[in-house]
């Protein structure tokens, strides 16, 4: 399942890490190979299912925008594991179809499916993560002229470079 | 300091903030403008704190190695702030010497290290810079240097969160 042997499978697992499996079993339905990896060291487990739970939900971005930004940006880092996962939620839960996606994988502009608002964060983030010295005070001027907040210009880079540190992570270590 | 405005100074903090603004002060003697504008979203404020503690504590792994590691991604990145703030703590808290860190900003090779913790930053670079390229023949090679499993995915985590952290810091214009 990954280059490192030293995991906690659920079978196996008790204290914190029996815990963490049970917190995102309701959360996902399932439990994803990513946090079976990261039972190697049981407080970043936990930190991330916080983190996770703060974000599905958000206060008021949509999952539909996490998820498409979990996706555009495994794409390019071809994280083949996180481009797959979020893949499925925005086909399961989303009802984004195939199509849709194959376009927003070849031009991220090209998405119907959200709002004026979020699809203008979602570029912005991608804009971010791919060059982040060219943001400028126009890009957030531009976003607030669209009434996102400066919390939510906030948490979805915050998102966005979350996904990017996981897909190092994935990647590096061959998580599947 | 930085594109956005929402962010609350240490003079104007109460509840989580102010305890967060107390806690960093502990640790760096400062309230750096990162954490300042961390406020935007206290709940990710505290869990960078949460996570700098884990890193302080950590059994096995230097400081040195944690600050050399977050010096040269960030000189990867081109993120000017963290380059500085590690340059520093590394010459001011490790007696790193200003030519040691010209060096390994060169040749990460050079970086002051014992054998087993040289090998992890350069892993950890190499990770860093095409997380793809990594093969059970690095996990080998690091576990011949006596590194655990732990270790190995400690000093990745913290490479891959600095890659992180350095996005953030330049696309916010933080400074």
């Amino acid at each position: 399942m990954s280059l490192l042997n030293s995991t906690v499978s659920p079978e196996n697992a008790t204290g914190v890490v029996a815990k963490n499996y049970e917190r995102v079993k309701e959360m996902a339905g399932f439990i994803p190979p990513l946090c079976e990896f990261l039972s190697i060291n049981p407080n970043a487990q936990t930190a991330n299912l916080d983190y996770a739970k703060t974000v599905f939900p958000h206060s008021t971005l949509t999952g539909k925008l996490l998820s498409m930004i979990g996706l555009l940006i495994s794409n390019d880092s071809s994280c083949d594991y996180c481009v797959d996962f979020n893949e499925a939620i925005l086909v399961n839960n989303f009802k984004i179809s195939q199509d849709e996606i194959q376009a927003i994988k070849d031009n991220a502009s090209s998405v119907t499916s959200l709002d004026d608002k979020e699809k203008a964060l979602l570029l912005f983030v991608l804009k971010s993560v791919k060059d982040p010295n060219s943001i400028t005070q126009n890009d957030i001027t531009s976003l607030k002229n669209l009434n996102a907040t400066e919390l939510e210009i906030y948490d979805v880079i915050n998102h966005g470079v979350h996904i990017v540190a996981a897909d190092i992570m994935i990647d590096t270590f061959k998580i599947k | 300091m930085s594109l956005l405005n929402s962010t609350v100074s240490p003079e104007n903090a109460t509840g989580v903030v102010a305890e967060n603004y107390e806690r960093v002060k502990e640790i760096l003697g400062l309230v750096p403008s990162t954490c300042e504008v961390m406020s935007i979203n206290p709940f990710i404020q505290t869990r960078s704190l949460d996570y700098i503690d884990t890193i302080i504590s950590h059994p096995t792994l230097s400081g040195k190695l944690f600050a050399t590691i977050r010096l040269l991604v960030s000189n990867d990145s081109n993120c000017k702030f963290c380059v500085d703030f590690n340059e520093a703590m590394l010459m001011n808290a490790f007696n790193v010497s200003f030519d040691e860190i010209s060096s390994m900003k060169e040749n990460p090779s050079f970086a002051p290290l014992n054998e087993k913790e040289k090998a992890l930053l350069l892993f950890v670079i190499k990770s860093t810079k095409d997380s793809l390229s990594t093969t059970s023949d690095d996990i080998t090679l690091l576990k011949n240097k006596g590194c655990s499993e732990l270790e190995i995915y400690d000093a990745t985590y913290h490479g891959a969160n600095m890659v992180a952290g350095d996005i953030m810091i330049n696309a916010f214009q933080i400074s």
